[in-house]
């Protein structure tokens, strides 16, 4: 701890030093190296205070084993990567638990879990050959890329090979230089990605040369005058922070290169535009705190300070770490405490049956009822109210991005309660990540999650109550409605799928939405 | 042992209604907390022991009330936990546990009542308005033990019958649903035996006359005067507006006002009433025999 002190003192220091310089560009090796390393500590200073734990140690062996699955595999990438040394193996025995317990994960996120297993020191398993040879191509772009990093670390596939995989992602080269999930603009984000697969095997193949070549090109044009690049027309750090991550792995001086430097801002100052106070990182500029921004911005922090110090590039995992044994085969969790009970119970119940000399249909009857509470256990899923609000998960392929925004001013100043917001807004209009089939409930769901925000609907379809407020609060026509572009579709917010854009309303009417501009 | 009994019908009803139906259309935790224990003495007062385990059953089901709430109600601001993607909250929860003190509350003041208010008695009360219904309501209120004993009756001749089974749960379930069955048919046929008996004592022939030896003694006017008298105070209180409260989303602390306090001490004294009066019944039984 005292280390990290002084460490982000010296880089307090040097950060105010090179601001009054005015130099914001050029920066010696090792001066670049200290500062990432504060901004490093900073993130994970940051998650280790919302974690509530104390040390470094303590977060990577709770905190990241209870996530494991969910959220917790580019922390665990990152911080493997960065040179710590951390003892990982709770978390890897609940990844391989959640992935015994998890049958359809999808190609690209079981992609990302089998790096994970790799970066950990796993080799040939049942999942990565399954990951390696099922998944490949299967999700579009996405699901080459990540298949292409597990080809280059060593994982064996009967089907691809890594110059197979590389061609064909050449091939998907659109005439802009770049790379795309869908249609013929590329995207920073994805260009930025793929460039990351491709690193390390433009020196072999002249085609995959000329095609880095061209997708630089088009990266350098792409980046903006502050030096951060945008994605889907809106500037973030994100897309920032792959650029970060595809010029390290090229081998490129990720912030100092002339062809990546506009009106003298770096990309490291394009990503530190996002910075907040607390150490993390907000999507766009001014925005709240973003945990997928957070955790780019730190695996692009790592990428660099690998590049600097001499190391491989981000993606190139530590193929001589020695295979974590996972500390038992399975952790019980609390529901297999409460199965066994119940189990016990039944057993101890039957057993009386025998011993009394009742009817052994008595027996069948505890059996059945014993199954009942077992299946009601097992579809029961209790979450902590910590680690179920603040936090969000991926619900499949991003689509694009909308607009949420929650207000209630036909009745805010009205009632003196004070859970009504005088200013009527319940949450300020702000970008969501759209993934793919989305609907606006599901959007609507993992925005209030996101805030913490309460609401109550029947699960699927409709939306009783937001923020304590609910239908027929204030009379018989009151309730929400949501507005799409300010048009109010017709059918239900569980059917409806906004696209890539949208702007997406839930308004408090008093009348049936008549009382609404 | 029934003091409570003695009393005019009137007055019975009066305090009934005064001291169970108002405090019905609102919830409070302190007049929720009131009716339920003022019910549960007033039925115990009145001879209710006898079945501990029905009583254990409504216990069971006012506790299960208070955590079935919070299932389906994700209101409130304290989220204990995440159950399927919805908040568990302590509102919800005390909410629950309120709302089912009032029922259950309610359930064991009817349950009092119609022990009390046995069905000459009805007849008594509402025969003045109209003598049909209050038939009705007495034939009704009659037919439910006669159901119970019949039943029992069904089990018994099942039982003799070998149709038992060994006794094992399934077998009950089983046995019961066809006493159940039985004794759907024995309704229907019941009704038409009745409607038949009724017919041939002349039953609809004219006007019903009624005949009842209830005379209003000063006992009934203290206990009429009384409950107007609380009730009244209760219902000023009540009017002011103190016993507004809410749940959802922060639940209110219980604040020392005044009125709240003279309104829960009135409604207090007024559920609490049978009770005193058993108890004052007691003492003056007591010092009877300790003359003798």
């Amino acid at each position: 701890m005292k280390n990290n002190f002084w460490k982000t003192a010296l880089c307090l220091v040097l950060v105010l030093i090179s601001a009054f310089a005015g130099s914001t560009c050029v920066k010696a090796g090792n001066d670049t190296v200290d500062e990432l390393d504060g901004l490093i500590d900073g993130i994970t200073a940051f998650k280790m205070k919302s974690a509530g734990v104390g040390s470094l140690r303590q977060y990577a062996g709770e905190t990241l084993a209870a996530e494991a699955g969910k959220s917790a595999e580019w922390y665990v990438i990152a911080l493997a990567q960065s040179g710590e040394q951390l003892d990982f193996s709770a978390y890897y025995s609940s990844l391989k638990a959640y992935i015994r317990e998890n049958e359809n994960i999808s190609a690209v996120t079981k992609q990302k879990l089998a790096l994970c297993l790799v970066a950990l020191g796993a080799r040939s398993d049942e999942f990565l050959s399954s990951a390696a040879d099922e998944t490949i191509g299967k999700e579009g772009v996405m699901s080459l890329v990540f298949g292409l990093h597990l080809l280059k670390n060593g994982c064996e596939s009967k089907v691809h090979t890594p110059e197979s995989v590389a061609e064909t992602i050449v091939g998907m080269q659109l005439s802009d230089g770049g790379w795309a999930v869908t249609g013929k603009v590329s995207d920073a984000d994805v260009t930025a990605m793929v460039l990351q697969s491709l690193a390390g095997l433009n020196e072999k193949n002249a085609a995959v040369t000329q095609a880095v070549e061209k997708a630089l090109t088009l990266l350098s044009e792409a980046q903006l005058p502050g030096g951060d690049f945008q994605s889907f027309g809106v500037p973030n750090a994100e897309s920032t922070a792959q650029a970060a991550v595809a010029l390290a792995s090229l081998g490129i001086d990720p912030f100092a290169d002339a062809r990546f430097v506009k009106n003298g801002n770096s990309v490291l100052d394009g990503i530190l535009k996002y910075r907040l106070p607390d150490g993390s990182f907000s999507h766009t500029e001014g925005g709240a705190y973003s945990s997928t921004a957070t955790v780019q911005c730190l695996c692009a922090f790592v990428a660099a300070k690998r590049f600097y110090s001499g190391g491989e590039a981000f993606y190139s995992l530590d193929l001589e770490r020695e295979e974590l044994t996972p500390e038992r085969g399975f952790v019980p969790g609390y529901k297999f405490w409460v199965c066994a009970g119940i189990g016990a119970a039944a057993a101890a119940a039957v057993t009386a049956v025998f011993v009394r000399g009742k009817s052994k249909k008595n027996a069948l009857f505890i059996v059945a009822a014993a199954g009942i509470c077992i299946a009601a256990v097992l579809f029961t899923d209790i979450q902590s109210r910590e680690s179920y609000y603040g936090s969000g998960e991926e619900r499949g392929e991003p689509a694009g991005t909308v607009t949420l925004e929650i207000r209630c001013d036909t009745i805010a100043g009205k009632t003196g309660e004070e859970y009504i917001p005088d200013s009527g807004v319940v949450l300020a209009a702000e970008e969501f990540t759209l993934y793919e089939g989305d609907t606006v409930y599901d959007i609507t769901v993992a925005a209030a999650r996101a805030h913490g925000i309460q609401m109550e609907s029947d699960g699927t379809n409709y939306i009783s109550g937001i923020a304590f407020i609910y239908e027929r609060q204030f009379g018989d026509l009151s309730g929400w409605i949501y507005r799409v572009n300010g048009e109010t579709p017709s059918v239900g917010c569980g059917e409806y799928a906004p696209s890539d854009g949208d702007k997406i309303q839930w308004i408090y009417s008093c009348e049936m939405g008549r009382d609404i501009d | 042992m029934r003091e409570f009994d003695g009393y005019n019908p009137i007055s019975i009803f009066i305090y009934f209604a005064a001291a169970a139906i108002l405090p019905m259309f609102f919830l409070h935790p302190l007049t929720a907390a009131l009716m339920l224990s003022g019910g549960v003495g007033f039925f115990f007062s009145v001879g209710g022991w006898k079945s501990v385990k029905s009583n254990l059953f409504f216990m069971f089901l006012a506790l299960a009330g208070a955590f079935i709430n919070p299932l389906f109600n994700h209101n409130g601001a304290t989220v204990l936990f995440v159950l399927n993607d919805n908040p568990v909250t302590l509102e919800a929860f005390w909410y629950g546990l309120a709302s089912s003190a009032l029922i259950i509350g309610g359930i064991f003041w009817f349950r009092a009542f119609s022990k009390i208010m046995t069905s000459d008695k009805l007849l008594y009360l509402l025969g003045t308005f109209s003598p049909k219904i209050a038939l009705i309501i007495s034939m009704a209120l009659r037919y439910i033990p006669l159901f119970a004993v019949q039943a029992e009756k069904t089990s018994d001749a099942q039982k003799a019958l070998g149709l038992a089974g060994d006794g094992s749960v399934p077998e009950r379930l089983k046995s019961g649903i066809r006493v159940f069955s039985v004794m759907v048919t024995w309704t229907l046929e019941n009704g038409i035996v009745t409607a038949d008996s009724m017919e041939a004592r002349g039953y609809g022939s004219g006007k019903r006359t009624f005949f009842s030896v209830y005379r209003f003694h000063r006992r009934d006017y203290l206990l009429v005067g009384t409950t107007a008298a609380l009730f009244a105070v209760f219902a000023f209180c009540l009017a002011s507006g103190a016993f507004e409260f809410s749940f959802y989303p922060y639940t209110d602390a219980l604040n020392a006002d005044w009125r709240l306090l003279a309104g829960t001490a009135a409604y207090g004294l007024l559920a609490f009433l049978p009770v005193i009066i058993k108890g004052g019944e007691a003492v003056k039984w007591r010092y009877l025999r300790s003359e003798i």
